[in-house]
């Protein structure tokens, strides 16, 4: 298994399992999983707009997740 | 450049605060900034500029003034909205009575791929205040290609954001979204709300990051990009790095600058609208059409845009021919009431 730090920001925060929140939190997964995986373990409908980064650097869907990194979720905001 | 005293004394509350200083000052009198739309953000970044003494403002919006803008929209009133003003024009109005030394430029236009590098061209930054992504991207491409620093910035209910865009150095918004996030797959203003404290930190924080830049201070700029909620006191940053295979800063693809992505119906999401363009740039005589229009609908003249009433649409047209078609948010029907009473 790996573990990775997970944030969620704004409208995503609600998949966050111990609250309401932005804090990071782990979670854990089978190695080799992608971030596709790990949305659908945070329960991220699919038609939710958002950007994956992981390490500061956005990921496509298919990407393999290593041990220990920070993913941050944020959905794209519009308004002015 | 020596102040004289009259200039000191204005901005001396500015000029006491060490980082700025008369020198810091000096450069911000000579700086030019091109503030793009006019709503929540625009206003507030526009009237703290003039303020700051920031030498000319250019200032650009397509849309004129409604009443659920003045919750919010700092440099308006109820007479600019019974007046039907365009924002651009309104809003150097005010300027100009809170600083009269400095000099605008106000532009009621849609930014598109014909006129976006004209307009960003005889400026040092771009402070966005849009409230669309395809509008926000369209400037990405222009500022990475001209060089031009821009600050993203974007706000709704109690949410915000902001990244400051040194093409060259860091990373661009090409880099953050990916291109498909078009109209209808983000939240707006218009269809989640906002509250205007989120929108005055957004624009607030831009400001800053602005002053950093035009008064020579970059290497204090905010390298990561802010994200907050107001609402639950929350403040992040988030380290940005730059794609390699970017399409716009990496591989210098600037297909929008091209109009390979150039809409002439675009649904405004959220306000059951579309703003329906004319094919080829073109201007209009307001007088001659309300002379047409007036046996066909209820027809009504504001100081620089017409409205009219047909059944359960109104159509409000521009000099340049641009119309607002509210009623609607459908872009083929809005093409077809624009090409009845406009003309194709």
């Amino acid at each position: 298994m790996i573990t990775v730090n997970v944030a969620l920001f704004a409208t995503l925060r609600q998949y966050n399992p111990y609250g309401n929140t932005s804090e990071p939190f782990p979670v854990q997964l089978p190695e080799g999983s992608n971030i596709a995986s790990l949305l659908e373990i945070l329960q991220i409908p699919p038609q939710e707009s958002k950007q994956v980064f992981v390490d500061s650097v956005r990921q496509e869907p298919d990407y393999i997740l290593q041990d220990g990194v920070r993913v941050a979720i944020f959905p794209p905001i519009a308004g002015g | 450049m020596e102040l004289d005293f009259t200039t000191k004394e204005r901005y001396s509350r500015q000029i006491l605060f060490p980082p700025l200083g008369e020198k810091g000052q000096a450069q911000l009198l000579k700086s030019r900034v091109a503030v793009i739309g006019l709503g929540a953000l625009g206003t507030v970044s526009a009237g703290t500029l003039a303020r700051a003494g920031v030498g000319f403002l250019k200032l650009v919006d397509r849309d004129y003034i409604e009443s659920s803008n003045l919750q919010r929209q700092a440099l308006f009133d109820e007479e600019d909205c019974r007046k039907l003003r365009p924002k651009a024009l309104a809003a150097a109005e005010k300027l100009k009575k809170i600083n009269s030394s400095l000099s605008y430029s106000a532009l009621v236009e849609d930014i598109n791929h014909r006129n976006v590098e004209e307009i960003i061209r005889d400026v040092d930054l771009v402070l966005d205040a849009t409230d669309n992504f395809e509008t926000r991207f369209l400037l990405n491409e222009a500022c990475v290609k001209g060089g031009t620093p821009w600050i993203y910035g974007a706000c709704v209910a109690s949410y915000g954001v902001t990244f400051t865009i040194i093409p060259g150095e860091t990373a661009c918004l090409s880099c953050y979204l990916p291109d498909h996030t078009g109209p209808g797959t983000t939240v707006s203003c218009d269809t989640a709300g906002i509250i205007g404290p989120a929108a005055n930190i957004v624009a607030s924080l831009q400001v800053t990051e602005a002053l950093k830049i035009l008064s020579g201070a970059r290497e204090d700029l905010n390298k990561s990009m802010t994200f907050f909620d107001l609402w639950t006191n929350n403040f992040s940053h988030l380290e940005l790095h730059r794609q390699d295979s970017c399409p716009v800063c990496g591989k210098k693809e600037f297909a929008r600058l091209a109009g390979e992505n150039q809409q002439y119906s675009t649904n405004l999401c959220g306000r059951n609208t579309v703003q329906v363009l004319p094919y080829t740039p073109q201007q209009i005589s307001l007088e001659k059409l309300k002379a047409l229009l007036a046996p066909l609908g209820e027809v009504h003249a504001g100081e620089h845009l017409l409205t009219f009433k047909t059944g359960p649409y109104e159509l409000v047209i521009f000099p340049d021919a641009r119309t607002l078609v509210k009623g609607t948010s459908d872009p083929k029907l809005a093409r077809s009431l624009y090409a009845r009473y406009i003309g194709t």
